[in-house]
């Protein structure tokens, strides 16, 4: 069973008097596996927040349908097995960590000994136990994704939207909810992600899909897209000056072209991170 | 976590009441709030202060005068207080539950948008009934604070007057003082006062659901406060007007609610007149929230 | 599109719905007499536009109150003509205030009137005496519309026959008021006592001994009469009239007990 299907979804919005309509989902045929972990690309107003909207009942189809685990998305039924993040949450600054997660829960039909139990479990598997007391009018852009991520997970659902989860987030913070979508893969649910940061995206992703202008333009697995079949390269350690020409020669001999030769280089992100790493004295309010 | 969970799905008057207490909880932590609250309460409280100068003594007339302003000083300042909290706290629920993104988290839970509004709502009627019981109970004790003092200074009058025909005259007079001391009928008034909030509360809330400026439903809903206050001189104005007659209807008209004046003046106030009005609101909140409901049902966020 | 049509047909099926309930309540509202006088334009020029929206947001006891308590002002800076229109338009607002027409009424008679007639700029005595009774009739016309707006309670009868009683030293038109003031059931003892007193001043001996006997056989359990100022006044009537000894309510001779049948 696909965890999400689309048959020829598409999105007008009226612009108001005489302003015409803006497409802003043409036509998009989606089949997301269960499972996996599938990244929506695509330039900002391409449709990605249309299309998690569209699934979730939020806004409706011109034409088209979708269906989560087979279920139709107008039927609130749909919604008992996903579990949403929206861009850029500010949740209730009243409410502590602990207390969000509460209400969330209840929301879903948790009550008393099973709530709390599932609060700290949530609160640990996202790394803020001990920031539970704390009001989230206090909390890092980090925080506010980690917390909600976990309301999203709150009944347990099999579905996960994700629209825009590392936006303005700093790169330790990144890594830690990248860390917990591959976890969550882990234990066997299946991530719709919406994205423009797409080096994030590469590390996370089992297959992407492309849009712009309403319309999918390119679509498949991560390793095939972004792997150039035609080059090998090669890693080579302790290698002295001489050898290198020796090897160059030994291509040549075998028909193939050297391209280039450099030595190769680390992301700064991951230059970053063991920069923090090593500093003795911690990084800011990562729990 | 197991799939029989679709008995859940279903209208639950509960999920109405998280969301309810939710909101009360998130409106009662704010700044502007608990500003609000406590001007209120210290305004309320120092009523009983302020007429003090310069009115004559107590005992007579003037005790009555006294009390007079104190009641219609607080039942006043209990009214304005309790429309801006029910407009301004009303009016900011939608647009922040959008600014905030929560809306998105709620409602893509299986969670009905009928579950959500009701929810909103009632929350903000909790606020308006904490709050108007709070300023209430702060009536309350000023006007008992004085009061009792005046009560004293009458019985004083009573045991001091000259011959009988005065010792009535002081009884009566104590008997008047008590009577608008201790004066049951203050709890209609609030009733009454508390109905008028509601409905002013649906007001604005049908207002939010196709505004998300704070702004303009706070105006809106001011201009449909002092509407529904002029309906009545506007309906003797323009009665042979039958077009004006059809557009005044459908403006509530808000004058009937307050029955705080009359009450102080002495007149009765029949619970008939009581269950009507408060009928006549509810029928009306009713309708504005039912409308409330097929204009957000049908917006897409 | 149609969800806001829909929207407003429920709006106006609540406020067409509602129209038979609205008419039931204007109409007991008129009954009990709510509400004040309306808000006219002539009214807003006198109370000021800030106060006017007060008046429009249902405040009208409080802009009264507050208007009131600025004409203690007046009376203090001695401007009499500025406190009696500030009474006019406190009684324009709030007509059903006993307590308004009662004070404003003592205020113009008592203390203004006073006032004027001990006005040390008054050329000569008369003069003097002259503009106090104006402040008379002044209270005199003002009770009398406060009588037109309360007519069915004993308070503002009662203080206009004190009026007459005090300052125009009329007992016969004393003697009306007291008698129309003591109709109502609530009114206290003395006013009816006053009433059968005032009439004795005036001469109507007859008419006040009958007044004085209908409070005689009163049921004495109940209502609180001074009986023996009523027992008073009656042997003193039936003194002053010479009424025959069997026809008396207190016989000078004891009566024969009845033969036994």
């Amino acid at each position: 069973m696909d965890a999400i299907r689309t048959e020829n979804l598409t999105k007008r919005y009226n612009l108001g008097w005489g302003r015409g309509r803006l497409l802003a989902l043409d036509g998009l045929n989606l089949r997301v596996r269960e499972g996996e972990v599938y990244g929506l690309l695509g330039p900002n107003g391409s449709g990605k927040s249309t299309t998690l909207k569209l699934i979730l009942d939020l806004v409706w189809p011109t034409s088209g349908a979708a269906w989560i685990f087979d279920v139709p998305c107008d039927k609130v039924v749909s919604r008992l097995r996903v579990g949403f993040l929206p861009e850029n949450p500010y949740f209730y600054k009243y409410l502590t960590g602990a207390e969000t997660l509460e209400f969330y829960g209840r929301l879903c039909g948790l009550s008393g000994a099973a709530l709390r139990k599932r609060t700290e479990e949530l609160l640990e598997l996202v790394g803020l136990t001990r920031a539970r007391d704390r009001r989230l009018s206090g909390y890092s852009k980090g925080m506010l994704q980690r917390i909600g991520l976990a309301q999203a997970l709150v009944h347990d659902p099999k579905l996960l939207l994700l629209d825009e989860p590392t936006a303005g987030v700093d790169p330790i913070g990144s890594k830690d909810i990248r860390d917990l979508i591959l976890r969550l893969k882990g234990m066997g649910k299946t991530v719709l992600l919406s994205s423009h940061l797409l080096s994030q995206v590469q590390d996370v992703c089992d297959r992407i899909g492309v849009l712009n202008l309403g319309k999918m333009i390119l679509e498949g697995e991560v390793n095939q897209l972004v792997s150039d079949q035609q080059r090998l390269s090669f890693t080579v350690q302790e290698l002295p000056e001489t050898g290198r020409a020796a090897v160059e020669a030994a291509v040549a001999a075998a028909g193939g072209a050297v391209v280039s030769v450099e030595h190769p280089q680390t992301t700064l992100e991951t230059l970053f991170l063991d920069a923090l790493r090593k500093d003795k004295r911690g990084a800011g309010d990562h729990d | 976590m197991t799939d029989a969970r679709h008995e859940w799905v279903g209208f639950s008057p509960r999920r109405v009441w998280m969301i309810a207490v939710n909101t009360l909880t998130e409106s009662v932590r704010q700044k502007v709030y608990l500003i609000l609250i406590l001007f209120a309460l210290v305004l309320i409280s120092s009523a009983s202060f302020f007429s003090q100068f310069g009115f004559g003594e107590m005992g007579g007339q003037e005790s009555l005068e006294q009390l007079k302003f104190i009641k219609d000083f607080c039942l006043g300042a209990i009214s304005v207080f309790g429309m801006l909290i029910a407009i301004v706290g009303t009016a900011q629920l939608i647009p922040n539950e959008l600014e905030n993104r929560t809306i998105y988290t709620i409602l893509s839970k299986p969670v009905r948008r009928v579950e959500f509004l009701l929810g909103k709502y009632a929350g903000s009627a909790l606020l308006m009934l904490v709050s108007v019981v709070m300023m209430s109970l702060m009536f309350g004790a000023a006007l008992k604070f004085k009061g009792d003092n005046h009560l004293k200074m009458a019985r004083q009058e009573v045991s001091r007057a000259p011959d009988a025909n005065a010792a009535e005259d002081a009884m009566r007079q104590l008997q008047k003082i008590h009577a608008a001391v201790y004066d049951p009928d203050v709890v209609k008034a609030l009733v009454l006062v508390f109905v008028k909030l509601a409905l002013l509360a649906a007001i604005t809330l049908l207002v939010s659901t196709f505004s998300t400026s704070m702004v303009f439903n706070v105006a809106v809903a001011l201009l449909i406060f002092f509407a529904g206050h002029l309906v009545g001189p506007a309906k003797e104005k323009w009665r042979e007007n039958s077009g004006a007659q059809f557009v005044l209807t459908l403006i509530p008209d808000l004058s009937v609610f307050n029955v705080a004046d009359d009450m102080i003046l002495g007149h009765a106030i029949p619970w008939l007149y009581v269950a009507k009005v408060a009928m006549y609101g509810t029928v009306y909140i009713v309708c504005v929230i039912a409308a409330s409901h097929f204009i957000f049902a049908d917006r897409e966020i | 599109m149609r969800a806001i049509l829909t929207a407003i047909l429920v709006l106006l099926l609540a406020a067409g719905g509602t129209l038979p309930l609205q008419e039931r309540i204007q109409g007991q509202r008129l009954q009990l007499k709510y509400g004040g006088a309306h808000v006219t334009r002539a009214m807003r020029d006198v109370i000021g536009q800030g106060m006017a929206i007060g008046l429009l947001a249902g405040f009208r006891s409080v802009i009264a109150d507050f208007l009131w308590i600025r004409g203690h002002v007046h009376w203090e800076k001695k401007e009499w003509l500025q406190q009696y229109n500030n009474m006019q338009v406190v009684t324009m607002l709030q007509p059903q205030s006993i307590l308004f027409w009662d004070s404003g009424a003592w205020h113009m008679a008592w203390n203004i009137g006073y006032a004027e007639r001990t006005d040390t700029n008054n050329d000569t005595i008369a003069q003097g005496i002259k503009r106090e009774r104006i402040w008379h009739e002044r209270a005199r016309q003002f009770l009398m519309r406060g009588i037109e707006n309360i007519p069915n309670r004993w308070d503002l009868y009662f203080k206009l026959g004190w009026l007459y009683d005090q300052k125009f030293k009329d007992p016969t038109l004393a003697a009306e008021q007291y008698g129309l003031a003591a109709r109502f059931s609530d009114a206290p003892t003395y006013v009816a006592r006053m009433h059968c007193r005032k009439l004795a001043e005036c001469g109507k001996l007859s008419e006040s001994y009958e007044c004085w006997k209908s409070i005689w056989f009163q049921d004495h359990g109940k209502v609180p009469h001074l009986w023996n100022i009523v027992e008073r006044e009656i042997r003193h009537l039936e003194n002053e009239m010479n009424i025959l000894d069997s026809q008396r309510v207190f016989p000078q001779q004891p009566r024969k007990p009845e033969p036994p049948r």
